[in-house]
Protein backbone atom coordinates (compact mmCIF):
# COMPACT_ATOMS: atom_id res chain seq x y z
CA UNK A 1 0.00 0.00 0.00
CA UNK A 2 2.59 2.14 1.39
CA UNK A 3 4.19 1.70 -2.23
CA UNK A 4 1.72 2.18 -4.05
CA UNK A 5 1.10 5.44 -2.93
CA UNK A 6 4.66 6.30 -3.50
CA UNK A 7 4.42 5.50 -7.04
CA UNK A 8 1.49 7.31 -7.46
CA UNK A 9 2.68 10.79 -5.95
CA UNK A 10 5.81 10.11 -8.74
CA UNK A 11 3.58 10.08 -10.95
CA UNK A 12 1.65 12.52 -9.77
CA UNK A 13 4.69 14.71 -9.84
CA UNK A 14 5.56 13.50 -13.54
CA UNK A 15 1.85 14.51 -14.85
CA UNK A 16 2.59 17.73 -13.70
CA UNK A 17 5.83 17.73 -15.78
CA UNK A 18 4.05 16.98 -18.58
CA UNK A 19 1.33 19.38 -18.35
CA UNK A 20 3.39 22.13 -17.58
CA UNK A 21 2.46 26.02 -19.44
CA UNK A 22 2.25 25.52 -23.45
CA UNK A 23 5.49 24.78 -24.90
CA UNK A 24 6.92 24.77 -29.22
CA UNK A 25 7.68 21.13 -28.60
CA UNK A 26 6.17 19.04 -31.07
CA UNK A 27 6.28 16.16 -29.35
CA UNK A 28 6.66 15.98 -25.09
CA UNK A 29 8.24 12.53 -23.43
CA UNK A 30 6.11 10.27 -21.90
CA UNK A 31 7.60 10.17 -18.50
CA UNK A 32 4.60 7.66 -17.16
CA UNK A 33 5.13 5.15 -20.07
CA UNK A 34 8.78 5.09 -18.53
CA UNK A 35 7.77 4.42 -14.90
CA UNK A 36 5.11 2.19 -16.23
CA UNK A 37 7.76 -0.10 -18.16
CA UNK A 38 10.05 0.77 -14.88
CA UNK A 39 7.33 -1.25 -12.97
CA UNK A 40 6.92 -4.12 -15.54
CA UNK A 41 10.50 -5.33 -14.31
CA UNK A 42 10.39 -4.76 -11.06
CA UNK A 43 6.59 -4.90 -9.57
CA UNK A 44 4.26 -7.82 -8.67
CA UNK A 45 1.18 -8.23 -10.72
CA UNK A 46 -0.79 -6.94 -8.27
CA UNK A 47 0.98 -4.09 -6.62
CA UNK A 48 2.32 -2.90 -10.11
CA UNK A 49 -0.90 -3.89 -12.19
CA UNK A 50 -2.87 -1.68 -9.90
CA UNK A 51 -0.39 1.36 -9.83
CA UNK A 52 -0.42 0.89 -13.63
CA UNK A 53 -3.98 1.57 -13.88
CA UNK A 54 -4.13 3.83 -11.37
CA UNK A 55 -1.35 6.03 -13.30
CA UNK A 56 -3.30 6.07 -16.25
CA UNK A 57 -6.87 6.76 -14.74
CA UNK A 58 -4.58 9.93 -13.86
CA UNK A 59 -2.93 10.39 -17.00
CA UNK A 60 -6.60 10.84 -18.54
CA UNK A 61 -7.42 13.08 -15.75
CA UNK A 62 -4.98 15.51 -17.84
CA UNK A 63 -5.27 14.47 -21.25
CA UNK A 64 -7.66 13.34 -23.85
CA UNK A 65 -11.87 13.27 -23.59
CA UNK A 66 -12.14 9.61 -22.31
CA UNK A 67 -11.23 8.89 -18.84
CA UNK A 68 -9.87 5.34 -18.29
CA UNK A 69 -8.22 4.91 -21.73
CA UNK A 70 -4.64 5.16 -20.83
CA UNK A 71 -5.85 3.26 -17.53
CA UNK A 72 -6.76 -0.23 -19.83
CA UNK A 73 -3.47 0.87 -22.26
CA UNK A 74 -0.86 1.28 -19.35
CA UNK A 75 -2.38 -2.18 -17.40
CA UNK A 76 -1.89 -4.18 -20.92
CA UNK A 77 1.79 -2.29 -21.52
CA UNK A 78 2.78 -3.96 -17.67
CA UNK A 79 1.40 -6.87 -18.14
CA UNK A 80 3.19 -7.18 -21.49
CA UNK A 81 6.41 -6.04 -19.87
CA UNK A 82 5.54 -8.25 -16.42
CA UNK A 83 5.28 -11.37 -18.35
CA UNK A 84 8.77 -10.84 -20.18
CA UNK A 85 10.65 -9.84 -17.57
CA UNK A 86 11.53 -12.76 -15.32
CA UNK A 87 13.03 -13.83 -18.67
CA UNK A 88 15.09 -10.70 -18.83
CA UNK A 89 18.43 -8.88 -17.50
CA UNK A 90 16.62 -6.17 -15.50
CA UNK A 91 19.53 -4.38 -14.31
CA UNK A 92 20.54 -3.98 -17.82
CA UNK A 93 20.03 -0.04 -19.20
CA UNK A 94 20.24 -0.91 -22.52
CA UNK A 95 17.41 -3.26 -21.79
CA UNK A 96 15.25 -0.05 -20.48
CA UNK A 97 16.21 1.75 -23.73
CA UNK A 98 14.75 -0.90 -25.94
CA UNK A 99 11.67 -1.58 -23.61
CA UNK A 100 10.93 2.07 -24.08
CA UNK A 101 11.18 2.16 -27.44
CA UNK A 102 9.08 -0.99 -28.22
CA UNK A 103 6.94 -0.01 -25.43
CA UNK A 104 5.99 3.10 -27.51
CA UNK A 105 5.13 1.56 -30.27
CA UNK A 106 3.16 -0.89 -28.39
CA UNK A 107 1.03 1.95 -26.80
CA UNK A 108 0.47 3.72 -30.10
CA UNK A 109 -0.65 -0.14 -31.68
CA UNK A 110 -3.38 -0.45 -27.99
CA UNK A 111 -4.52 2.84 -28.73
CA UNK A 112 -4.93 2.29 -32.55
CA UNK A 113 -6.99 -0.97 -31.67
CA UNK A 114 -9.08 0.77 -28.87
CA UNK A 115 -9.71 4.03 -31.16
CA UNK A 116 -10.61 1.62 -33.85
CA UNK A 117 -12.79 -0.77 -32.32
CA UNK A 118 -13.71 0.71 -28.74
CA UNK A 119 -14.40 4.25 -29.62
CA UNK A 120 -15.92 6.53 -32.59
CA UNK A 121 -12.93 8.95 -32.50
CA UNK A 122 -11.08 7.59 -35.61
CA UNK A 123 -8.66 10.29 -36.49
CA UNK A 124 -5.91 9.26 -34.05
CA UNK A 125 -4.59 6.38 -36.21
CA UNK A 126 -2.58 8.57 -38.48
CA UNK A 127 -1.61 11.19 -35.81
CA UNK A 128 -0.37 8.03 -33.30
CA UNK A 129 1.85 6.73 -36.80
CA UNK A 130 3.02 9.84 -37.64
CA UNK A 131 4.15 10.59 -34.40
CA UNK A 132 5.37 7.94 -33.28
CA UNK A 133 9.34 8.22 -34.89
CA UNK A 134 9.54 11.45 -33.00
CA UNK A 135 7.41 10.30 -29.87
CA UNK A 136 10.10 7.54 -30.16
CA UNK A 137 13.66 9.86 -30.50
CA UNK A 138 11.82 11.51 -27.30
CA UNK A 139 11.36 9.13 -24.97
CA UNK A 140 14.53 7.28 -26.16
CA UNK A 141 16.03 11.25 -24.84
CA UNK A 142 14.53 11.08 -21.79
CA UNK A 143 15.16 7.51 -20.71
CA UNK A 144 19.00 8.26 -21.56
CA UNK A 145 18.38 11.53 -19.30
CA UNK A 146 16.96 9.27 -16.71
CA UNK A 147 19.70 6.52 -16.96
CA UNK A 148 22.43 9.31 -16.25
CA UNK A 149 20.87 10.69 -13.38
CA UNK A 150 20.55 7.09 -11.83
CA UNK A 151 24.14 6.89 -12.76
CA UNK A 152 25.17 10.09 -10.85
CA UNK A 153 23.55 8.89 -8.15
CA UNK A 154 24.32 5.83 -7.75
CA UNK A 155 27.91 6.76 -8.18
CA UNK A 156 27.27 9.84 -5.23
CA UNK A 157 25.88 7.28 -3.37
CA UNK A 158 29.36 5.29 -3.72
CA UNK A 159 31.64 7.89 -2.97
CA UNK A 160 29.62 8.75 0.38
CA UNK A 161 30.12 4.76 1.61
CA UNK A 162 33.90 4.91 0.79
CA UNK A 163 34.44 8.77 3.16
CA UNK A 164 35.98 7.39 6.41
CA UNK A 165 33.31 8.22 9.16
CA UNK A 166 30.07 7.74 6.38
CA UNK A 167 27.68 5.78 8.17
CA UNK A 168 26.76 3.81 4.47
CA UNK A 169 30.75 2.51 5.02
CA UNK A 170 31.20 -1.32 5.16
CA UNK A 171 27.29 -1.43 3.53
CA UNK A 172 26.98 -3.48 0.67
CA UNK B 1 -11.82 -22.32 -2.51
CA UNK B 2 -8.88 -20.60 -0.87
CA UNK B 3 -6.81 -23.54 -2.32
CA UNK B 4 -8.00 -22.52 -5.75
CA UNK B 5 -7.39 -19.08 -5.50
CA UNK B 6 -3.82 -19.35 -4.20
CA UNK B 7 -3.47 -21.86 -7.39
CA UNK B 8 -4.60 -19.38 -10.05
CA UNK B 9 -3.63 -15.82 -7.91
CA UNK B 10 -1.58 -14.24 -11.10
CA UNK B 11 -4.03 -14.94 -13.76
CA UNK B 12 -7.29 -14.02 -11.56
CA UNK B 13 -5.19 -10.88 -10.23
CA UNK B 14 -4.55 -10.24 -14.67
CA UNK B 15 -8.11 -11.10 -15.11
CA UNK B 16 -9.65 -8.53 -12.06
CA UNK B 17 -7.62 -5.39 -13.21
CA UNK B 18 -8.54 -6.02 -16.76
CA UNK B 19 -12.04 -6.37 -15.87
CA UNK B 20 -11.86 -3.22 -13.75
CA UNK B 21 -10.40 -1.31 -16.62
CA UNK B 22 -12.29 -2.41 -18.88
CA UNK B 23 -15.45 -0.97 -17.05
CA UNK B 24 -14.20 1.78 -15.59
CA UNK B 25 -13.43 2.85 -19.79
CA UNK B 26 -16.86 1.96 -21.09
CA UNK B 27 -18.82 3.65 -17.94
CA UNK B 28 -17.00 6.93 -18.81
CA UNK B 29 -17.66 6.17 -22.31
CA UNK B 30 -21.23 6.20 -21.41
CA UNK B 31 -21.19 9.48 -19.88
CA UNK B 32 -18.41 11.64 -21.32
CA UNK B 33 -19.91 15.22 -21.07
CA UNK B 34 -19.82 14.45 -17.32
CA UNK B 35 -16.66 15.31 -14.98
CA UNK B 36 -16.20 12.35 -12.57
CA UNK B 37 -15.03 13.33 -9.15
CA UNK B 38 -11.65 11.59 -9.79
CA UNK B 39 -11.05 14.01 -12.52
CA UNK B 40 -12.20 16.87 -10.41
CA UNK B 41 -10.17 16.23 -7.77
CA UNK B 42 -6.71 16.27 -9.74
CA UNK B 43 -7.79 18.82 -11.75
CA UNK B 44 -8.48 20.82 -8.64
CA UNK B 45 -4.78 19.56 -6.92
CA UNK B 46 -2.96 20.01 -10.01
CA UNK B 47 -4.70 23.97 -10.46
CA UNK B 48 -2.36 25.28 -7.95
CA UNK B 49 0.83 23.65 -8.92
CA UNK B 50 0.29 25.17 -12.85
CA UNK B 51 -0.75 28.92 -11.40
CA UNK B 52 2.12 28.31 -9.26
CA UNK B 53 4.48 27.75 -12.17
CA UNK B 54 2.63 30.30 -13.94
CA UNK B 55 3.34 32.75 -11.68
CA UNK B 56 7.24 31.87 -11.03
CA UNK B 57 8.08 31.69 -14.97
CA UNK B 58 6.84 35.26 -15.37
CA UNK B 59 8.79 36.54 -12.40
CA UNK B 60 11.86 34.23 -13.30
CA UNK B 61 11.28 36.39 -16.59
CA UNK B 62 11.49 39.22 -15.16
CA UNK B 63 14.40 38.45 -12.56
CA UNK B 64 16.17 37.25 -15.99
CA UNK B 65 15.71 40.45 -17.77
CA UNK B 66 16.41 43.24 -14.71
CA UNK B 67 19.12 41.36 -12.83
CA UNK B 68 21.37 39.26 -14.75
CA UNK B 69 21.70 41.39 -17.79
CA UNK B 70 22.54 44.45 -14.87
CA UNK B 71 25.03 41.86 -13.56
CA UNK B 72 26.61 41.44 -16.67
CA UNK B 73 26.30 45.28 -17.12
CA UNK B 74 28.30 45.74 -13.46
CA UNK B 75 31.06 43.90 -14.71
CA UNK B 76 31.68 45.52 -18.55
CA UNK B 77 31.77 48.34 -16.18
CA UNK B 78 30.17 51.15 -18.63
CA UNK B 79 27.57 52.50 -16.69
CA UNK B 80 25.46 54.18 -19.32
CA UNK B 81 25.19 51.43 -21.34
CA UNK B 82 24.07 49.81 -18.20
CA UNK B 83 21.29 52.79 -18.01
CA UNK B 84 20.79 52.16 -21.68
CA UNK B 85 20.53 48.28 -21.28
CA UNK B 86 18.20 48.55 -17.86
CA UNK B 87 16.21 51.20 -20.07
CA UNK B 88 15.42 48.81 -22.70
CA UNK B 89 14.69 46.04 -20.58
CA UNK B 90 12.12 48.40 -19.06
CA UNK B 91 10.71 48.95 -22.63
CA UNK B 92 10.59 45.16 -23.16
CA UNK B 93 8.58 44.88 -20.12
CA UNK B 94 6.24 47.63 -21.07
CA UNK B 95 6.09 46.21 -24.40
CA UNK B 96 5.14 42.62 -22.93
CA UNK B 97 2.52 44.51 -20.88
CA UNK B 98 1.14 46.83 -23.86
CA UNK B 99 0.86 43.54 -25.87
CA UNK B 100 -1.41 41.61 -23.15
CA UNK B 101 -3.48 44.97 -22.93
CA UNK B 102 -4.07 44.54 -26.79
CA UNK B 103 -4.57 41.38 -26.52
CA UNK B 104 -7.18 41.78 -23.77
CA UNK B 105 -8.87 44.89 -25.23
CA UNK B 106 -9.02 43.12 -28.33
CA UNK B 107 -11.29 40.07 -26.21
CA UNK B 108 -12.83 42.94 -24.35
CA UNK B 109 -13.85 44.37 -27.64
CA UNK B 110 -15.18 41.53 -29.21
CA UNK B 111 -17.44 40.42 -26.24
CA UNK B 112 -19.16 43.99 -26.50
CA UNK B 113 -19.36 44.39 -30.12
CA UNK B 114 -21.14 40.56 -30.02
CA UNK B 115 -22.91 41.17 -26.91
CA UNK B 116 -21.52 38.41 -25.75
CA UNK B 117 -22.23 37.35 -22.05
CA UNK B 118 -18.59 35.81 -21.40
CA UNK B 119 -15.93 34.88 -18.71
CA UNK B 120 -12.23 35.75 -19.37
CA UNK B 121 -9.70 32.69 -18.53
CA UNK B 122 -5.86 32.32 -18.38
CA UNK B 123 -4.35 28.92 -20.13
CA UNK B 124 -1.94 27.63 -17.31
CA UNK B 125 -1.70 23.98 -18.64
CA UNK B 126 -1.39 21.41 -21.72
CA UNK B 127 -2.29 17.86 -22.56
CA UNK B 128 -0.09 15.68 -21.15
CA UNK B 129 0.70 13.55 -23.51
CA UNK B 130 1.34 14.37 -27.25
CA UNK B 131 -1.48 13.26 -28.70
CA UNK B 132 -4.47 15.09 -27.66
CA UNK B 133 -5.16 18.80 -27.94
CA UNK B 134 -6.57 20.02 -24.69
CA UNK B 135 -5.21 23.16 -22.27
CA UNK B 136 -6.26 23.63 -18.78
CA UNK B 137 -7.52 27.20 -17.82
CA UNK B 138 -7.83 29.01 -14.79
CA UNK B 139 -11.82 29.34 -14.14
CA UNK B 140 -13.80 27.01 -13.29
CA UNK B 141 -17.48 26.02 -11.80
CA UNK B 142 -17.06 29.06 -9.54
CA UNK B 143 -17.22 31.12 -12.85
CA UNK B 144 -20.42 30.02 -13.85
CA UNK B 145 -18.43 27.52 -16.22
CA UNK B 146 -19.82 24.08 -17.25
CA UNK B 147 -18.80 21.62 -19.72
CA UNK B 148 -20.30 21.86 -23.24
CA UNK B 149 -19.65 25.71 -23.44
CA UNK B 150 -17.35 27.34 -26.73
CA UNK B 151 -14.56 28.88 -26.14
CA UNK B 152 -13.29 31.56 -28.09
CA UNK B 153 -10.41 34.68 -29.17
CA UNK B 154 -10.88 37.33 -30.76
CA UNK B 155 -9.32 35.58 -33.93
CA UNK B 156 -12.48 32.63 -34.11
CA UNK B 157 -12.95 29.13 -32.72
CA UNK B 158 -10.60 27.89 -29.58
CA UNK B 159 -12.50 24.85 -28.47
CA UNK B 160 -14.89 23.76 -26.11
CA UNK B 161 -14.96 22.98 -22.13
CA UNK B 162 -15.17 18.77 -21.72
CA UNK B 163 -13.76 18.72 -17.92
CA UNK B 164 -14.64 21.75 -15.34
CA UNK B 165 -13.48 21.76 -11.45
CA UNK B 166 -14.51 24.26 -9.03
CA UNK B 167 -11.34 27.09 -10.14
CA UNK B 168 -9.90 24.63 -13.72
CA UNK B 169 -11.13 23.71 -16.60
CA UNK B 170 -10.09 21.76 -19.66
CA UNK B 171 -10.98 22.68 -22.94
CA UNK B 172 -10.97 20.21 -26.28
CA UNK B 173 -9.33 22.24 -28.82
CA UNK B 174 -10.88 22.10 -32.15
CA UNK B 175 -7.66 20.82 -33.84
CA UNK B 176 -7.93 17.56 -31.46
CA UNK B 177 -8.49 14.71 -33.92
CA UNK B 178 -11.95 13.93 -31.78
CA UNK B 179 -13.40 17.22 -32.58
CA UNK B 180 -15.83 18.08 -35.50
CA UNK B 181 -18.21 20.78 -36.05
CA UNK B 182 -21.04 22.01 -38.73
CA UNK B 183 -19.35 25.01 -40.74
CA UNK B 184 -20.13 26.90 -43.47
CA UNK B 185 -18.20 28.74 -46.49
CA UNK B 186 -18.71 32.83 -45.73
CA UNK B 187 -18.83 33.87 -49.63
CA UNK B 188 -20.76 30.33 -51.19
CA UNK B 189 -22.44 29.56 -47.72
CA UNK B 190 -21.37 25.73 -48.62
CA UNK B 191 -21.87 23.97 -45.59
CA UNK B 192 -19.59 20.88 -44.37
CA UNK B 193 -18.07 19.45 -41.66
CA UNK B 194 -14.72 20.74 -40.08
CA UNK B 195 -12.62 17.63 -38.24
CA UNK B 196 -9.58 18.35 -36.32
CA UNK B 197 -6.37 16.78 -37.29
CA UNK B 198 -3.74 16.93 -34.29
CA UNK B 199 -1.97 20.39 -35.95
CA UNK B 200 -4.57 21.23 -38.61
CA UNK B 201 -8.15 21.01 -39.61
CA UNK B 202 -10.21 19.65 -42.42
CA UNK B 203 -13.62 20.05 -44.12
CA UNK B 204 -15.08 17.19 -45.23
CA UNK B 205 -18.45 16.07 -46.80
CA UNK B 206 -18.90 19.37 -48.66
CA UNK B 207 -20.40 18.64 -52.26
CA UNK B 208 -18.29 18.29 -55.07
CA UNK B 209 -20.35 20.75 -56.91
CA UNK B 210 -19.88 23.56 -54.08
CA UNK B 211 -18.05 26.33 -55.19
CA UNK B 212 -15.22 26.90 -52.44
CA UNK B 213 -11.65 28.25 -53.36
CA UNK B 214 -8.40 28.57 -51.65
CA UNK B 215 -8.87 31.55 -49.59
CA UNK B 216 -12.11 31.18 -48.60
CA UNK B 217 -12.95 31.93 -45.00
CA UNK B 218 -14.75 29.30 -42.79
CA UNK B 219 -17.52 30.09 -39.93
CA UNK B 220 -19.10 27.98 -37.56
CA UNK B 221 -22.69 27.33 -39.19
CA UNK B 222 -24.79 27.18 -35.43
CA UNK B 223 -26.14 24.01 -35.89
CA UNK B 224 -24.13 21.78 -33.31
CA UNK B 225 -25.96 23.47 -30.51
CA UNK B 226 -22.21 24.41 -29.35
CA UNK B 227 -20.56 27.43 -31.07
CA UNK B 228 -22.68 30.57 -32.08
CA UNK B 229 -23.28 31.37 -35.84
CA UNK B 230 -20.75 33.37 -37.59
CA UNK B 231 -17.34 33.09 -35.66
CA UNK B 232 -14.46 32.18 -37.91
CA UNK B 233 -12.84 28.99 -37.61
CA UNK B 234 -10.30 28.89 -40.70
CA UNK B 235 -9.16 29.56 -44.10
CA UNK B 236 -9.42 27.69 -47.18
CA UNK B 237 -5.45 26.26 -47.95
CA UNK B 238 -5.79 23.40 -50.34
CA UNK B 239 -9.07 21.35 -52.05
CA UNK B 240 -8.84 17.66 -52.96
CA UNK B 241 -11.12 17.05 -55.69
CA UNK B 242 -11.74 13.26 -55.97
CA UNK B 243 -12.90 11.99 -59.48
CA UNK B 244 -15.40 9.41 -58.21
CA UNK B 245 -16.52 10.81 -55.25
CA UNK B 246 -19.46 12.52 -54.10
CA UNK B 247 -17.41 15.15 -51.80
CA UNK B 248 -14.17 17.32 -51.67
CA UNK B 249 -11.72 17.09 -49.51
CA UNK B 250 -10.50 20.54 -48.11
CA UNK B 251 -7.47 21.54 -46.07
CA UNK B 252 -7.18 24.38 -43.91
CA UNK B 253 -5.42 26.25 -42.23
CA UNK B 254 -6.84 27.63 -38.50
CA UNK B 255 -7.72 30.88 -37.78
CA UNK B 256 -6.40 30.92 -34.32
CA UNK B 257 -2.60 30.10 -33.55
CA UNK B 258 -3.01 27.39 -30.85
CA UNK B 259 0.90 27.47 -29.99
CA UNK B 260 0.64 30.97 -28.87
CA UNK B 261 -2.92 30.60 -27.09
CA UNK B 262 -2.32 32.87 -23.55
CA UNK B 263 -6.20 33.78 -22.23
CA UNK B 264 -9.72 32.96 -24.12
CA UNK B 265 -13.07 33.62 -23.67
CA UNK B 266 -15.71 31.33 -22.48
CA UNK B 267 -19.21 31.92 -23.72
CA UNK B 268 -21.36 31.73 -20.75
CA UNK B 269 -24.62 31.84 -23.45
CA UNK B 270 -24.06 30.68 -26.47
CA UNK B 271 -26.85 31.56 -29.16
CA UNK B 272 -26.80 29.50 -30.99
Amino acid sequence: MKKLFWVLLLGFLLLFLETLPPSRLACKPDLLLLLVISLGLRQTWLTGGTAALLLGILRDCMSGSELGLHGLVFLLLFFTVRAMAEHLNSESPLLLVFLVLTGTLWQSLLLIFIFAFLTEANGYWALLLRQYPLQALVNLAATTAFLMLVGFWRRGRQRGSRRPGSLLRGRP
Amino acid sequence: MLEFLRKYRTPLTVLGLLLTALLIYSANLREKPRTSAVERTVLTAMGPLLRGVDAVTGSIGQVWTRYFWLVETARENERLRAENRRLRAEFKTHSELRLANQRLQKLLGLRQEAGLNAVGARVIGEDASSLFRTVVIDKGRRDGLREGLPVIVAEGVVGRIIRCAEREARVLLVTDASSAMAVLVQRSRARAICRGHGNGLSMDYALLQEDIVPGDLVLTAGTGGIFPKGLPVATVLRIDESKYGLFQTIRLVPAVDFSRLEEVLVLLDPQP
